[in-house]
């Protein structure tokens, strides 16, 4: 070319031509703001999804793993054959290694419990309250109820061990239907996420089509057209995925704590849940590439209609 | 080198554009495209660029027919032609030296090179002092003269030019036709879309004058 023009040799640019363009050409930002809004509303109902879940399931878990024992007060016995019998199961659950911890509900409790029904000071001093055991269990599948059943039986015939979970049956349902909306309203909002990825490619190139067009006519391919637009869009999808989920968890943090004690402490605890966290540590990995093959298949769409 | 027979050219709107046009051009010609506007000048250009497909007829352009070339080596023949829009067409989001690099990247040329290149094209088209500038902060003039550079810049086979003048001085366009002439001197073929007589009548290059969508050549 310069023996063809026949020009001087004076270079004028030192510098580096780039070979990538797609940082040169920013989004508009109504779609990277778009795409973050959306993330935000996603990680706002995915953090209060994760929260919700994590607080049923401690709900759910306290009377799954729990059950009550109870040593009526038989009548014409003495007090001191009642604390026999207390003393003997209390020996029998200290005998059992599956079981956690037990609580022994103190006659004082129990007549507080009961005076709603029989009002204050109305007991006979010489009655004797019935003990009720409250225990708790590493896991109630590995327990077996039927075995210390028949061992409190030995002890006394009266003696009645139950398991929690019979008290909160109607309630369960009440969690488990907490739990579908939920996750209804956590995949609206991944669903709409998605919805709006797809749209924010295809607008993206779309507002483009001239630089595409111009491109294919000096001779371009595919793939290099491509490219720029992969990396631009793969720029914006991790940017504000990490930017949705950071303003959404912040803001969780900041409504939660209005309302609820140690509010942070708990979403991250719940959040540290290999399967919640293997979705927020992905999430940014997966919406890039989203972006990225919506964003090629678009421009492979666009470069059909052209010659 | 390009052989148009029985072209028609219609944009869906049943008006032809190009009417059995038949036409060959030589590898190394020199030649004027004109007529009145509305005549047909830029879709034969863009039949010619491969930017259309003809309605009917055949379109060969190096010796290749178009309709049998597949799609992946159509990159390959669009960078033999260089091409000068009217309109410049160059990328917004790009320096006046990364638009005019951008056939040599494309073709996958090294660094080096395309700076060499780049540098000397943008000195001799008077443009050195806004290599950084974008296409936007500058005149059309200074536009069409990048244009005419990222053009010529693949040292293209086939050079295509759509009024390459018409925004830019007389010294600049004397210049400009020069830079057309040596490039055709080495043998490229170059067509030249003008509806200006009084730089057709400067050059003692064959006619192609362009009227309701047929040519009548002027030796």
């Amino acid at each position: 070319m310069e023996k063809l023009i026949g020009m001087n040799k004076k270079k004028h640019f030192k510098g580096r031509i780039s070979r990538i363009y797609s940082f040169k050409r920013r989004p508009p930002f109504f779609l990277f703001s778009l795409v973050t809004c959306m993330i935000f509303l996603m990680s706002i109902s995915f953090y209060s999804g994760i929260y919700v879940d994590f607080k049923l399931d401690i709900l759910e878990q306290k009377f799954e793993d729990s059950l009550t024992i109870q040593i009526p007060g038989t009548y014409g016995k003495t007090k001191k054959y009642h604390t026999n019998q207390l003393t003997k199961v209390i020996n029998l659950i200290k005998q059992n290694p599956k079981i956690k911890k037990f609580n022994v509900i103190t006659d004082q409790e129990a007549i507080s419990l009961l005076e709603p029904w029989v009002g204050k000071n109305s007991l006979p001093k010489d009655i004797i309250i019935p003990t009720i055991i409250d225990l708790r269990v590493n896991k109630i599948k590995d327990f077996n109820i039927i075995q210390i059943e028949k061992k409190l039986k030995k002890i006394s015939q009266n003696i009645k061990i139950f398991h929690n979970v019979k008290y909160i049956q109607p309630n369960l349902r009440t969690i488990k239907t907490i739990k579908i909306i939920v996750l209804t309203i956590v995949l609206i909002t991944l669903l709409s996420l998605v919805f709006i990825i797809i749209t924010s490619a295809k607008t993206n190139i779309s507002l483009n089509s001239n630089t595409i067009e111009i491109l294919h006519l000096i001779g371009a391919r595919k793939n290099y057209i491509a490219k720029e637009f992969i990396i631009q869009n793969l720029i914006m999808g991790f940017s504000t995925t990490i930017i949705g989920l950071i303003i959404g968890f912040l803001c969780i943090i900041f409504i939660g704590s209005l309302y609820f004690e140690n509010f942070y402490i708990d979403l991250i605890k719940a959040t540290i849940n290999l399967r919640y966290l293997t979705f927020v540590l992905f999430l940014p990995i997966i919406i890039p590439l989203f972006f990225c093959l919506i964003t090629y298949l678009t421009i492979v769409n666009n470069l059909k209609k052209l010659p | 080198m390009i052989k148009l027979s029985k072209i028609y050219l219609n944009y869906g709107n049943n008006a032809d554009i190009l009417k059995n046009l038949d036409l060959k051009l030589t590898s190394g010609s020199f030649h004027f495209l004109t007529g009145p506007s509305g005549s047909g000048k830029s879709s034969l250009l863009k039949l010619l660029f491969l930017g259309h497909v003809p309605t009917s007829g055949k379109l060969s352009i190096f010796g290749k027919d178009i309709s049998e070339i597949s799609k992946p080596d159509l990159p390959i023949l669009r960078r033999k032609i260089g091409v000068v829009f009217q309109d410049f067409r160059l990328l917004d989001h790009l320096t006046v030296i990364e638009n005019v690099a951008l056939p040599l990247q494309i073709a996958g040329a090294r660094n080096r090179d395309i700076k060499d290149h780049v540098n000397e094209l943008i000195t001799w088209v008077g443009l050195n002092d806004k290599i950084d500038a974008f296409p936007n902060t500058l005149s059309d003039g200074e536009k069409q003269r990048i244009a005419i550079a990222r053009a010529v810049i693949g040292r293209p086979s086939l050079l295509l030019a759509d009024e390459p003048t018409g925004s830019i001085d007389s010294n600049q366009g004397d210049k400009i036709m020069h830079l057309f002439e040596e490039l055709n001197k080495i043998g490229t073929t170059v067509i030249i879309a003008t509806h200006d007589n009084s730089l057709v009548s400067q050059f003692d290059y064959p006619k192609l004058n362009l009227v309701n969508g047929k040519i009548n050549r002027n030796e």
